[in-house]
């Protein structure tokens, strides 16, 4: 589904219209397609008051578990109005709209905007669809001594993962969308996740593991989820292989594990760090796909010693040039898209423009985050775009910590920083 | 001018592909990776260069043939081709590299609905074309690391073309034999074209390893692919051929580049052909490396894959790509088997003695130093 429309208050009753028939068509629940309609009111209101005029086009993306409302508009608006900490302001015009994405970011699921690469920007609203409560109680499972992997498990041996992820996994352990059963389901019929099942001869389940491939260059696994009984160390090998085979010829570049457990040396993932959190552990490995021929990264010379230390264990080869604040100009504003995970009190910060104001932007969803109880804050900084660099000294004052590299996640590599709440 | 529909433009099977990066020079890698020399172990190339006859045109080749365009079709090239095989000169035709040559066949056969079947660890040019080319790659998987003629057999269809062979199979060295190469032929039928990709052919010595040419008369749907890169150590002038019968040569044609194959290379191919000298010592120095690195691997207790081949496949009990950039801090440069659908992999050139002893030591190295993953990850992480 597409639309092309003028950007005009008067255009309004259509884009709703269309964002309203997409909810439809895409299955969303009632309440869920008004939320849907009233983000999508207030980001067009938003955009007619920062381009006027301009021709946008809307269309759908029916993800199955969510759906996606991308607005392609072909100049930038005032981006300072979709950091989420963009206050009420009741006063001017101007501030009525940005009231509008204030609310538009939390009616939504994920609010994102990234330039695109072949012209315009491009304005992400994800409402995902609610799924009820699962009835399905992990049972107790006799012990899979031989087994077989698939890649295309049948919908009730994925509904049975799910419920044993559920029942046998503390929920820091997983990601709470892999449950109910249906979403996990739904996530996997969507193509951007798939499970990777062990199940023995009667297709009795021994254990498996998700991964999620979206956009980027970097699939992310979670696992192995394993059945008590079965022999830990040969399946979750044999998992973590199978995941390496699958996207072994593609044009990803790495893999990221988040483990339930310490994943063994076998396994062919390199221990990335780990991570205690109330109720567990996260343990997180990385795998390079492809060969190496090195790079050329731009470090916060504050991260210089984390950089190097893991370059050197990880026997990455790059070209490092230490990154210092000279006053240069920089971008003239700082811009995050902000993922919030409300029932892991969980946020990620990634940094898409980095300008002057960015303590003073940081600062502000810090304390946005903390009013509303998130426990554990990560930002990410991509040593291929060196004006990241310049966060890197105000999120050391408050309280961030660099705990995970991962190398080729964005232009460059990824470090994530982490934060407590609380810490400062 | 603003390429806001360049998108709109690109056919969506383009679009889905990623362009191969391949590996930057041996100066740059040495520089990133701090080592002070670097032994290609990657790319099987053979480390006699080529044979004498080939080395010494290459010293004495007369610049002023630069300036002139080559034989467009390689006529004396296929002529000296054609007398060696035992085929008629139109039955060869000769291309940049055989990649260059897989694409000729690809498009001559092939156009969008239709599929090519092979298997799923193998050379990956063969899939690449296909799907670049909006033809459908049917990947059958492999049985104890050889093709799997049932398998392959389960895949086609009426809309298979080609069924690519590589024999013996890159990366794992295994190889049909001729009996099982004529079984398979007589159940696939007349209706599709076989390529049979002999790109390590003079390397085989086993007595029962087929050739595909001999075999045409027999089926005429065969096609044989060879290349100068192996054994004739031409990989650097890029130059590879096809055999088939005058009928399919006839079609591959019409989709063939003409003037792709430049005069050192056809010169230098015609100098290098059939020296049976260079060919014997090659084998031998393979033979001797090949022995080389299974007796360190069973020192090791690492699983090796060996053939006749110029290029073992040994199994790590660690991440392929790891060992990759560990070895290439000490200036050996492997093929990590991750991207054949094999993790945990890495693929391994012969070479001479002297670098062959220097690879077994950095492997023993490495195998042993990687008993402690990563002390890195006690003291950044919280654990």
């Amino acid at each position: 589904m597409k639309l092309s429309v003028e950007l005009i208050p008067e255009r309004m009753p259509v884009v709703v219209a269309f964002a309203e028939s997409a909810a439809k068509n895409a299955d969303l629940a009632a309440a869920e397609a008004t939320m849907l309609a009233l983000s999508t009111e207030e980001l067009f209101l938003a955009l007619c008051s920062s381009i006027p005029g301009a021709e946008i086009t809307v269309r759908l993306r029916d993800r199955r578990y969510a759906a996606d409302l991308l607005f392609q508009v072909p100049q930038p608006p005032d981006l300072r109005i979709f950091n989420i900490t963009s206050r009420p302001d009741h006063e001017t015009e101007e501030g009525l709209a940005d009231m509008g994405l204030f609310l538009a970011s939390r009616a939504c699921d994920q609010f994102s905007i990234r330039q695109m690469e072949l012209g315009g920007w491009e304005i992400m609203l994800r409402k995902e669809r609610s799924y009820p409560v699962s009835a399905q109680q992990s049972q107790p499972r006799p012990s899979v001594l031989t087994w077989q992997l698939t890649t295309a498990p049948t919908p009730d041996a994925v509904k049975e993962f799910s419920a044993l992820i559920a029942g046998c996994y503390a929920a820091c352990q997983f990601p709470d969308e892999f449950t109910p059963p249906g979403r996990l389901l739904d996530k996997q019929a969507s193509n951007e996740y798939g499970v990777i099942l062990a199940q023995g001869e009667q297709g009795e389940l021994a254990g498996g593991l998700i991964w999620h491939a979206d956009e980027g260059r970097i699939v992310e696994c979670f696992g192995p989820y394993l059945t008590a009984g079965t022999e830990p160390e040969q399946l979750a090998t044999a998992l973590c292989e199978k995941v390496a085979e699958l996207f072994g010829r593609s044009n990803l570049l790495g893999l990221v594990l988040y483990a339930p457990q310490q994943p063994p040396a076998a396994a062919g993932f390199e221990t990335a760090g780990s991570l205690a959190i109330p109720g567990g552990t996260i343990w997180t490995g990385y795998r390079m796909l492809a060969e190496e021929f090195g790079a050329d990264a731009a470090v916060a010379v504050e991260l210089m010693p984390f950089y190097t230390d893991w370059c050197n264990s990880m026997a990455l080869a790059r070209n490092i040039r230490s990154y210092h604040d000279d006053g240069e100009t920089a971008n003239g504003l700082t811009l995050f898209a902000t993922r919030l995970n409300r029932a892991t009190g969980m946020a990620r910060l990634t940094p898409l423009l980095v300008g002057r104001d960015a303590e003073a932007v940081l600062e502000e969803h810090l304390h946005l985050l903390d009013q509303e109880q998130f426990s554990a804050i990560y930002c990410t900084i991509d040593t291929g775009r060196p004006f990241d660099s310049l966060l890197v000294p105000h999120l050391l004052k408050h309280g961030f910590t660099p705990r995970m590299l991962v190398p080729w996640g964005g232009t460059g590599d990824l470090i994530h920083l982490y934060r407590a709440g609380g810490s400062r | 001018m603003n390429l806001c529909n360049l998108e709109a433009l690109v056919p969506q099977y383009v679009r889905q592909f990623e362009a191969y990066i391949p590996s930057p020079p041996d100066d740059e890698l040495q520089r990133m990776f701090g080592c002070s020399r670097l032994v290609r172990m990657n790319n099987n190339e053979n480390p006699l260069g080529p044979p004498p006859a080939a080395a010494a045109l290459l010293k004495t080749f007369d610049p002023a043939l630069v300036s002139r365009y080559p034989s467009g079709d390689c006529r004396p090239l296929r002529a000296k081709l054609a007398d060696y095989l035992g085929v008629t000169p139109l039955q060869v035709i000769l291309g940049n590299g055989a990649n260059e040559v897989i694409a000729f066949v690809i498009k001559a056969f092939c156009e969008q609905g239709d599929n090519i079947v092979t298997a799923d660890r193998t050379f990956a040019v063969y899939e690449w074309i296909a799907r670049f080319s909006g033809v459908d790659a049917r990947l059958a998987p492999l049985d104890d690391f050889g093709f799997d003629e049932e398998g392959i057999l389960a895949r086609v269809d009426s809309r298979t073309k080609l069924v690519f062979i590589c024999n013996p199979n890159n990366p794992t060295g295994t190889w049909w034999s001729k009996d099982r190469l004529i079984r398979f032929m007589e159940r696939l039928g007349p209706n599709h074209i076989v390529v049979l990709d002999e790109a390590y052919a003079e390397f085989m010595e086993q007595p029962d390893y087929p050739d595909g040419i001999a075999l045409m008369s027999r089926f005429p749907n065969l096609i044989v692919f060879r290349t100068f890169s192996k054994m004739y150590g031409l990989a650097g002038l890029r130059i590879g051929y096809l055999v088939g019968t005058e009928q399919v040569t006839d079609i591959v044609r019409k989709t063939a580049i003409v003037y792709s194959v430049n005069t050192l290379a056809q010169s230098a191919a015609l100098a290098a052909l059939g020296d049976q000298t260079f060919i014997s010592a090659t084998r031998s120095l393979v033979q001797d490396a090949q022995q080389m690195l299974a007796a360190q691997c069973a020192e090791l207790k690492l699983p090796i894959l060996t053939s006749d081949c110029n290029f073992a496949m040994i199994k790590l009990p660690f991440s392929d790509t790891l060992a990759y950039r560990l070895l290439m801090q000490q200036g050996y440069m492997v093929r990590t088997m991750t991207g054949f659908r094999f993790p945990g992999w890495i693929r391994v050139s012969m070479t001479n003695r002297d670098a062959m002893q220097g690879f077994c030591t950095a492997l023993s190295r490495l195998v042993h130093s990687r008993t402690d993953q990563s002390p890195l990850a006690k003291v950044y992480g919280v654990a």
